[in-house]
């Protein structure tokens, strides 16, 4: 189908390292993002899903030029963000946008609604012309607030319409791409709803792309044309929405399926028993991250680290024993 | 079988300098042996102010209890003195709430908090009360308790500090457990676990559970009977079986409708169907007629004017308060 993405992500890993304390040896580097690779291309949802801790966050953080990898390349339309110009990175940022989990810290309580959402338009000025007031009422309209709610201040707003306001303020400037990091996850379940068919509606309108995190599987099934599945640090899985949840092919992406509970469907009870009974995390030296807590681990997987291979079109996962079946 | 809780026409108020709040009215519900309720309504909908009115911890002033009884067993807890109070709390009722890191206190070892509540309650030399605690610790399914009680609680993972939280509320073996939220803040592999954990021990102590949360599918896995919550009041109340597969009141279907979930129709290009409008503020709420009115999608003019009763249907049965079932 492909043109070239929008979006390529090659192999960028991040270590955080911790600070040495005073009379103790050096602690060990903390691997947040290993060799993730991926692309999004225009008017895409790329779902990515994972527990916390998994690394999610970090990778968006990277993708949003906040955090600069410890190896690895991210390309924007064939330019390299972490080696551009500044020029180049005004622009990447007026095309990167982010929208944050939490709609009680991430908007500033002393500024007005107006204030907020406006301030994307001071900032990139040089770029844009000066933005009138009807165009910050379409803007609060188009999100599904109104011009009148302009003077008020974020504490003066419910969690929907506070996120509703982040979404305002990441599209005003036109951007391409948009990352959403959990953004219904500290909402109601009928604000959810609500908040999910904005932003597809938004998607439609202007061909975003979305970088789509979440930790909710039946949101990710909802939101994504392709899903990646994260376990600590790495994609382990990545392939079309129905790929994924159709045929998932590593046994982390299915236990994380049967994990979640369904009131639509009843799960299969041994599958719940596999969940009940998963291991402690573990750091694991070689070998796949997720042999510890496997329930299908072959001697192979504590000693070589599975490569994401394809099981079929446009669909890799990291597992050994996929690699077998196919 | 004789009830273990029966809460009839409760109604918790607050004074406030906005007007009385009715946070908690008209409510009435019974748990027998065993049995697991859940209750399912959004933020502020008076979930856990209707927990702690069973505790009967909801600071008095501002809060007053308005009306209705709370009976465990043949005492009124409402018509009980303090005194008497705190022999129940922990006791014959125990609670485990959302957050396990803010309601472990992070400056006492965990085995010390754990001692706390069977020294109060049933006493025994300090080597008996330890060992108790020891072996509690190991029925939630912590290994190498003896360790693991001389830890503080930042030591601990999420879910190990969720599994101290059980160890403590059964700890006494009390008649009721209500759990508030208890694996919101987890992950799902994680929230498989402690809620498979807190079957198997009911199962085994026979202890009635009254379980509060947003999530339908945790209800669906765990709960016989459902209450749904709305501002303030019970809309539904039935079994589990019942309201999920034959639902009345419009907000309880449109909630079952609004939610993505893997095995669902949404995917890609889809709409969620959605209940508009945010929950109603219980400040500013006129005192007469349906408290759904305004986002109910089957409005009716009666609605507007008239609080509707509550309605028992037999066979199954359902109550439910709706003008549609009068």
């Amino acid at each position: 189908m492909m043109d070239a993405p929008l979006l390529s992500v090659q192999r960028i890993d991040k270590s955080f390292a911790p600070k040495r304390k005073l009379f103790s040896s050096a602690p060990d580097a903390c691997h947040a993002v290993r060799e993730v690779s991926f692309e999004i291309h225009a008017g895409e949802t790329l779902g990515l899903v994972g527990e916390s801790g998994c690394g999610k966050t970090t990778l968006a953080r990277m993708v949003a030029c906040i955090e600069r990898p410890s190896s690895g390349k991210i390309y924007y339309r064939g330019i390299d963000i972490f080696v551009a110009k500044k020029a180049e990175l005004h622009e990447y940022r007026q095309k990167v946008q982010y929208i944050f989990q939490d709609p009680y810290a991430s908007l500033n309580p002393r500024m007005s609604a107006g204030d907020i959402v406006g301030e994307p338009f001071r900032i990139h000025k040089s770029r844009i012309d000066g933005v009138s007031l009807g165009d910050l009422d379409g803007l609060l309209k188009m999100v599904g607030l109104s011009s009148e709610q302009k003077n008020r201040y974020p504490h003066e707003f419910s969690g929907g319409q506070r996120q509703r306001l982040g979404i305002a303020r990441a599209i005003a400037l036109n951007p391409e791409i948009v990352i959403a990091d959990e953004p219904v996850s500290a909402l109601d379940v009928s604000v959810q709803a609500q908040i999910l068919n904005l932003l597809k509606d938004l998607q439609d309108r202007f061909n975003l792309s979305y970088l789509f995190i979440s930790h909710d599987m039946g949101v990710i099934r909802f939101m994504s044309d392709r899903v990646a599945v994260m376990y600590g640090g790495g994609i382990v899985e990545i392939g079309p929405n129905e790929g994924i949840f159709g045929n998932p092919r590593h046994p982390y992406t299915r236990i994380l399926m049967n994990a979640v509970p369904s009131f639509s469907g009843q799960t299969v009870k041994r599958e719940r028993e596999i969940v009940v009974s998963l291991g402690e995390v573990e750091t694991i030296e070689t070998g796949c991250l997720f042999c510890s807590r496997c329930p299908e681990a072959l001697p192979v997987c504590w000693e070589t680290a599975p490569e994401l291979a394809v099981v079929s079109g446009g669909h890799l996962s990291a597992c050994h024993r996929s690699k077998r079946e196919v | 079988m004789a009830p273990v809780l029966k809460v009839e026409g409760l109604s918790t108020f607050f004074d406030t300098r906005r007007g009385v709040i009715r946070a908690v009215d008209d409510v009435s519900l019974q748990v027998e042996v065993g049995d697991t309720l859940g209750i399912v309504g959004e933020s502020g909908c008076g979930k856990t102010v209707l927990s702690l009115s069973i505790m009967k911890l909801v600071p008095t002033p501002p809060g007053k209890y308005v009306g209705g009884k709370i009976l465990l067993g043949n005492h009124d807890l409402l018509r009980l003195p303090e005194k008497e109070m705190r022999k129940i709390r922990g006791k014959s009722i125990s609670m485990i709430f959302q957050e396990p890191m803010t309601s472990l206190n992070p400056v006492f070892r965990i085995g010390d908090q754990i001692r706390e509540a069977l020294g109060l309650h049933q006493g025994g030399t300090r080597r008996e009360v330890w060992e108790r605690a020891v072996e509690m610790l190991r029925t939630v399914g912590i290994t190498k308790p003896e360790q693991r009680m001389r830890d503080y609680p930042h030591q601990l993972s999420g879910g190990m500090r969720q599994r101290v939280m059980i160890a403590m509320a059964l700890s006494c073996r009390p008649r009721l457990m209500i759990a508030d939220e208890p694996t919101t803040a987890l992950d799902v592999t994680i929230q498989a676990q402690i809620l498979e954990l807190m079957k198997q021990l009911q199962r085994e102590l026979g202890t009635a559970v009254i379980l509060i949360t947003h999530d339908l599918g945790v209800i669906s896995q765990t709960a016989r009977q459902v209450a749904m919550m709305y501002a303030g009041q019970f809309v539904e109340y039935a079994e589990a079986g019942v309201i999920f597969s034959r639902p009345l009141h419009p907000y309880t279907v449109g909630l079952l409708e609004s939610i993505p979930c893997i095995g669902g129709k949404f995917g890609p290009g889809k709409r969620l169907p959605m209940i508009s409008g945010g929950a109603p503020d219980l400040a500013a709420m006129r005192s007469s007629g349906c408290r759904f009115h305004e986002r109910c999608v089957d409005v009716m003019p009666v609605c507007r004017n008239l609080e509707p009763p509550w309605r028992k249907n037999d066979h199954p049965h359902q109550y439910v308060r709706c003008w549609k079932y009068h």
